[in-house]
């Protein structure tokens, strides 16, 4: 694991209306690591990235990425600086063809780098005029980090990305983000024990909104202390 | 009907078709990708309408006017944009209905102020008839739906072919995953209005000469253009022309045989289709916001 944080995360709340959703999460995403965050459903697992991402804007706190706050910047913004975030519904733009699916993320971000995504995921190269609507759960899995992939990207934050995958297709993934940890940051929220266990150079726990535990040491990672709170 | 009776019809139709067509294609991408209902571009229909007769009036040329009606209308609506819909692209339908029909108002009033209440003729720029299966038809008539097929192409190469219009296509299917690849949609929001504002004044500087300008003229359109949106399906060009050619012709076919129906039949028809369709023809299962 490299050391200095890429992403700082401190005391961030964030609430729907009269609802907390997250209390005081203070989180440490070190550079060119796999960071993963476990927790049941309703933890405030996805609450937690799209407050990073700038889909939600938090109450308080501060998000702090390469010394620059990021906190209650709008997404493009935030996507403009390298911190891009993949949300679990898998959905890409089915009326568009992948081709264009990534012509549009090269658009924003200026330094896009198409060999480099194809590198990762050479099947995109034979879907590139099919579109968005004809893809498989895994095929689409693969355009959105292409997508992301494709500019400068320093944090990729994805959320819950094996999640309804073919087994196989959860094994070259998981291969694929050991690959991309070399290149970048990496925070997963993943509800998949044996892939979590497999990726995380860290690990954080969250439990109703709230942080509850931070592993950090590899046999605690391997042994999931705290398997019996999920 | 006679053949002549018939062929007339449809032109009238066609030519009806071509301005809701122009008037409700920007009202379609402006609900699709920023969820609003600009009602306001009811005003620019208008501003396009009055300036045409304004220029054409003092300057005897019928084009010029329409260019300065679309130039006015997007400087004014480029206006608006910034310093309302701006604050209120994220709150809800309604609040932008409720603004939108202020503006409207407003509009109304100071081309009443201006103008006065007395309805206004607009020249005709082309004054030529052609014959067809035996009736005889005003050229400019073929004029208005050659221009609406004109805009229809190119604002279906605008979408297809750029980057910008395929940003917009992607936005209309889900505005949030557009912004998560580092879009500026705010940006993207302004074109489309803008695009909206000026062809909604192409539409009333063309529907001009066909009928009288009067203040309240975008007011009258305003049922019928919005039908139009919502049978076409949200978002959708194609949807779009297909109600207008539907609507156009039910419209025509109305007033030549019994002329209440016109009025009546549009609102049967959209009920059909959202019995049919709840989505409009063609519109998307996957919108969202």
């Amino acid at each position: 694991m490299a050391t200095g944080a890429a992403l700082q995360v401190s005391s961030l709340n964030v609430s729907y209306g009269k609802s907390r959703a997250l209390f005081d999460a203070n989180l440490t995403f070190p550079a060119n690591a796999v960071s993963v965050i476990v927790g049941r459903n309703g933890a405030g697992k996805t609450t937690l990235l799209k407050a990073i991402a700038g889909f939600l804007r938090p109450s308080s706190g501060s998000v702090v990425f390469q010394g620059d706050e990021i906190c209650g910047l709008r997404p493009y913004q935030v996507v403009r600086k390298g911190v891009k975030y993949i949300p679990q519904d898998k959905e890409v733009f089915s009326d568009l063809t992948v081709k264009e699916n990534l012509e549009l993320a090269s658009y924003a971000m200026k330094d896009h780098d198409w060999t480099r995504v194809l590198r990762y995921f050479p099947k995109l190269r034979e879907l590139m005029h099919r579109k968005g609507a004809y893809l498989s759960g895994g095929e689409r899995q693969m355009l959105m980090i292409g997508r992301a992939i494709l500019g400068k990207t320093d944090v990729l934050l994805v959320d819950e990305p094996t999640e309804g995958l073919a087994p196989t297709i959860v094994q070259d993934l998981t291969a694929t983000f050991k690959q991309l940890a070399g290149d970048c940051t990496l925070v997963l929220v993943e509800q998949n024990l044996a892939v979590a266990r497999e990726l995380a150079d860290q690990l954080y726990l969250m439990k109703e909104g709230k942080v509850v535990a931070h592993l950090t040491d590899r046999a605690d990672i391997e042994s999931l202390a705290f398997e019996k709170d999920l | 009907m006679s053949v002549p009776d018939l062929v007339g019809t449809v032109v009238i139709g066609l030519a009806m078709s071509a301005i809701f067509f122009l008037l409700s294609v920007g009202l379609s991408l402006s609900y699709g990708l920023m969820r609003i209902v600009s009602l306001d571009q009811f005003l620019y229909y208008s501003i396009g309408a009055y300036m045409t007769y304004v220029v054409a009036s003092g300057t005897g040329n019928f084009w010029a006017g329409l260019l300065v009606g679309v130039v006015t209308s997007c400087a004014l609506a480029w206006m608006v944009e910034k310093s309302l819909f701006r604050r209120i692209y994220e709150k809800g339908v309604m609040f932008s209905m409720i603004t939108s029909y202020g503006v409207l108002l407003v509009g109304i009033g100071a081309i009443k102020y201006i103008w006065g209440l007395v309805p206004r003729p607009v020249m005709t720029p082309i004054v030529g008839h052609v014959s067809l299966l035996g009736t005889t038809l005003p050229t400019y008539r073929f004029v208005v739906i050659g221009l609406a097929v004109a805009v229809y192409f190119a604002l279906r190469l605008f979408l297809e072919r750029t980057i910008v219009g395929k940003a917009i296509r992607a936005g209309i299917e889900d505005v949030d995953k557009t912004e998560g690849l580092g879009i500026d949609v705010y940006k993207i929001f302004t074109l489309v209005f803008l695009i909206t504002a000026g062809l909604s004044a192409l539409a009333g500087g063309i529907h001009a000469p066909m009928i009288m300008v009067d203040p309240h003229m975008g007011l009258k359109i305003i049922a019928t253009a919005f039908m139009i949106v919502i049978i076409g399906g949200l978002g959708s060009i194609k949807g779009t022309v297909v109600s207008s050619l539907l609507i156009g012709q039910v419209m025509a076919f109305g007033f030549t045989i019994w002329a209440p129906a016109a009025e009546m039949a549009p609102f049967v028809i959209m009920l059909l289709v959202f019995l049919i369709r709840p989505t409009g023809l063609y519109g998307s299962q996957y919108l969202r916001r």
